[in-house]
């Protein structure tokens, strides 16, 4: 009777002295587990840093301490919510104190998972036990001890780590090429995002399948070079395939149609009841153009013979120089003159209505051509920015000249199209090369051999074919010039050396004492006809706002000799 | 004398297990182990093979240990002509009243403790004969059974040498047997006290400690000694380990073991661990002792 209440007594004991052991346990884990994941976070970040040494990639320097310490907390904290069983305790009390399975059994048969049996071995049993788990301490079975050799690791793998993190990592500064090349990318392709925008403001105003394409492959190539992946390679590739894109899109040869339309501002310019028309077409306001010529039209029936017959010659006059560059714009003003010749205002009307239309599929034209002449200029930046940026990744743009080299040449070859990059020379941009690089030329007068790049001039003179040419230009790197930038910059008219530009600024000879004492033999009516030609030629060929050519154009007629 | 096994409590058993080895001491100097075995093989129920070579007291062991249990022995010395009707019993013709009829006549086996001494000299049909006795603890003459009397164990020895004209026991003979016991030569201390004991005076006499009765209740009690379940569980792994064709069996097991332990073997492994337990003063069972 006397053994019941021992039993109890016995097997709270027990109970009691396992709960703090569990706690003892728990404690012993979290050390434990705690240097363990430092190490195992150590290894991580040893793994890493030498990764980082044969691979592409830098490893954030503060993360490195948060890969060990933030898995030793992780495993801290699971440990300190772990709640081990009485089961477990017991066995790992056995094996830590050499109890030889007795709290294990203990456990089992006051827990009622072991058949006790009809003798009093339970009782003994707990006994014998409680008896033994008497006599030592828990943290005896569990010492919060950490091993040598897991603390000798611990200081090694932190050495380690240390001095990987700290010694010069040659592969870093080729994650560092490689993002500022994928950078130079994701700009241009942001470029190219904001240019097909704009294209699109601009297919609003004209609506044209032409102009959609445009719009269409400027936002397939900023998809393209948005890609995360893409190199400067392949971003180079994609926009020259791009180019090609948009060369295949053709379409009439901008400068003749807007030739043609000058020639047809002139001639009804001169008739009193066509020059508001021919004001619109000189401004390039095409459509309200064609809305005055339509109404024109309207009012042909209150013309007079005399002026239906001067309006008929306007027309027919312009149709013969429109005929040349826009044989279908010639025609519809043929047809116009024909008509009021022929006194029928009807069919006057109809003929003036007809060529009203066709003046105004021309300014779509010409406005899908302008987008064209834009998104290659814009490529064509784009490539030539990228190409140097992967230039200077690589390593090979060293000592080169680098940006966008404007000439001023007076004696250069123009060469617009060209490619060229060439060592720079001379002292403030100013010097001799022959380009062989990347680039491509753009613009008049730009001197070969000033440097990689796009080189854009603007009063280029010589004329040196085949031969290097001698030229004075700045690097905008290292002069502070810009350049043009219609998309980034859309405000900014041309500016040179830091100068903005005044658009009531001559373009004379800054020099025109060295103009008259040169040692020029030919006559300058001569060369005048061929300048002009040549100027006019540059406007066709490169991507300039129209009222830049304007500008140009202006600029050569003032100097014609006749005047 | 005689204790019920309702009425034996483990001190009484660690009592009674210490003075039969102390009496049977008294006749067998050292051989503690062997003494410790036969004791554990007794008290599970099961039978011994002692092998050594002649001499060493196996027959002397046995035949003191049946005079401490205070249990009915007899001897049995194999032969290659020995009939298993030699010792099982066979039914002979006898007369009672002027009537004659077969009367059964028991043989050796009819006892508490028997010695077969050099049972691998028997033929085999004389061994499969003891193999019923052994397994059912009954044997079948002419179609009836008799059922051998309880306690029964049988306490085989045989000689390692000498193998000329005998009758290697076979595996399924050998698993009948709860424990298989070298018997060594004695130490020189060993020997120094044979001869002191033996050659001088009078030979020492034992007394009984115990009863069949007794051993029955100690039996019955060894079999209450809680073993938890992860020795348990390390027993069967141990067993399992000794069969061949298990992918987890060690590779020594893979290349040296044609036949692992049986079932039989795991129940003696964990019987005997109980008994060496209780035996040992504890009274639970511990993985180490299932090893060992």
């Amino acid at each position: 009777m006397a053994v019941m209440p021992m039993h109890n007594a016995d097997r709270s004991e027990l109970w009691e002295r396992l709960t703090v052991l569990g706690r003892v346990l728990k404690l012993q884990q979290i050390a434990i587990w705690t240097v363990r994941l430092l190490l195992v976070g150590l290894a991580i970040d040893v793994v890493w840093l030498a990764g980082s040494r044969v691979l592409p990639y830098i490893v954030p320097t503060t993360a490195l301490p948060a890969v060990p310490l933030g898995l030793a907390a992780l495993g801290a904290l699971v440990l300190a919510f772990w709640q081990p069983s009485r089961a477990h305790l017991a066995r790992r009390a056995d094996r830590a104190l050499g109890l030889q399975e007795r709290l294990t059994t203990a456990v089992e048969l006051q827990s009622g998972s072991l058949d006790a049996g009809g003798g009093d071995f339970a009782g003994l049993q707990l006994h014998d036990a409680v008896s033994h788990f008497r006599r030592v301490e828990p943290i005896e079975a569990f010492p919060l001890r950490v091993a040598p050799r897991e603390l000798a690791a611990l200081v090694v793998l932190t050495a380690l780590a240390a001095g990987l993190a700290v010694l010069p990592n040659s592969m870093q500064q080729v994650v560092r090429q490689r993002e500022q090349v994928q950078q130079t990318v994701r700009q241009e392709a942001e470029r190219l995002s904001k240019q097909a925008d704009q294209v699109q403001a601009a297919g609003l105003d004209n609506p044209g399948e032409d102009v959609q394409q445009v719009e269409q492959a400027l936002r397939d190539a900023a998809r393209a070079l948005e890609q995360r992946s893409l190199s400067g390679e392949e971003a180079l590739a994609a926009l020259a395939a791009l180019e090609q894109r948009l060369q295949g899109l053709g379409g009439q040869n901008g400068a003749e149609l807007e030739e043609a339309l000058s020639s047809l501002a002139g001639s009804l310019a001169r008739e009193p009841n066509t020059r508001q028309v021919g004001t619109s077409l000189a401004k390039g306001d095409y459509r309200q153009a064609a809305e005055e010529l339509r109404q024109v039209g309207r009012n042909a029936e209150n013309m007079s013979p005399a002026e239906r017959q001067r309006l008929a010659r306007s027309m027919r006059q312009a149709g013969q120089r429109a005929s040349r560059a826009n044989p279908s714009l010639g025609q519809s003003l043929n047809q116009s003159a024909n008509a009021l010749e022929q006194d029928n205002p009807s069919e006057s009307q109809r003929a003036l209505d007809q060529t009203a239309g066709q003046i105004e599929r021309s300014a779509g034209q010409l406005q899908a051509g302008a987008e064209r002449e834009r998104a290659q200029s814009q490529i064509q930046q784009s490539r030539g920015t990228i190409s140097r940026s992967v230039q200077q990744a690589q390593g090979q743009g060293q000592g080169q000249g680098q940006g966008q080299a404007q000439g001023r040449g007076q004696t250069g070859a123009r060469q617009p199209g060209a490619q060229g990059s060439g060592a720079e020379g001379g002292e403030d941009g100013q010097g001799q090369g022959q380009g062989q690089g990347l680039g491509q030329g753009q613009g008049q007068g730009a001197g070969q051999g000033q440097g990689a790049g796009q080189g854009e001039g603007d009063s280029g003179e010589g004329d040196q074919p085949g031969g290097s040419a001698a030229g004075t230009g700045s690097n905008p790197n290292t002069r502070g010039d810009t350049i043009y930038d219609p998309i980034l910059s859309p405000r900014q008219d041309f500016v040179d050396s830091g100068q903005g530009f005044d658009p009531t600024q001559s373009f004379g000879n800054p020099n025109p004492e060295d103009a008259v004492r040169n040692d020029a033999q030919v006559g300058y009516s001569q060369v005048h006809a061929r300048y002009q030609e040549r100027a006019v030629q540059s406007l066709e060929n490169s991507y300039i706002p129209i009222g830049m050519k304007d500008l140009v154009k202006d600029y050569f007629t003032s100097l014609t000799p006749e005047k | 004398m005689a204790i019920a096994s309702s009425q034996l409590a483990p001190a009484d058993f660690i009592q009674i297990a210490r003075s039969i080895e102390e009496e049977v001491g008294k006749i067998i100097v050292g051989q503690d182990e062997v003494v410790r075995g036969i004791l554990t093989c007794v008290l599970a129920g099961g039978h011994a093979l002692l092998e050594g070579v002649p001499g060493l007291g196996k027959t002397m062991l046995v035949r003191t240990l049946s005079e401490v249990l205070d249990l009915s022995f007899s001897r049995l010395q194999f032969t290659p002509d020995l009939m298993p009707a030699d010792i099982t019993g066979t039914n002979v013709i006898s007369e009672d009243g002027g009537l004659r009829g077969f009367q059964f006549q028991p043989g050796p086996l009819f006892a508490n403790l028997v010695l077969a001494d050099e049972i691998n000299r028997a033929t085999p049909k004389t061994q499969s004969a003891l193999l019923e006795a052994m397994q059912e603890q009954r044997v079948t003459v002419a179609k009836t059974s008799y059922p051998l009397e309880r306690p029964f164990f049988v306490m085989a020895t045989q000689n390692p040498i000498e193998m000329e004209g005998t009758y290697p026991l076979p595996e399924a003979q050998l698993d009948r047997f709860f424990y298989k016991l070298n018997v060594s030569y004695p130490s020189e201390d060993e020997l120094l006290r044979i001869a002191q004991r033996t050659t001088t005076g009078r030979p020492p006499e034992v007394r009984p400690v115990a009863d069949g009765p007794t051993v029955l209740a100690m039996l019955e009690l060894a079999r209450e000694v809680p073993i938890a379940e992860p020795v348990l569980k390390f027993a069967v792994r141990l067993t399992t380990r000794t069969h061949p064709d298990r992918p987890a069996s060690p590779e020594s097991t893979r290349r040296y073991v044609r036949y692992g332990a049986s079932p039989r073997g795991l129940q003696s492994l964990v019987l005997g661990s109980k008994i060496r337990a209780i035996l040992e003063g504890r009274f639970n069972v511990r993985r180490r002792a299932a090893a060992v």
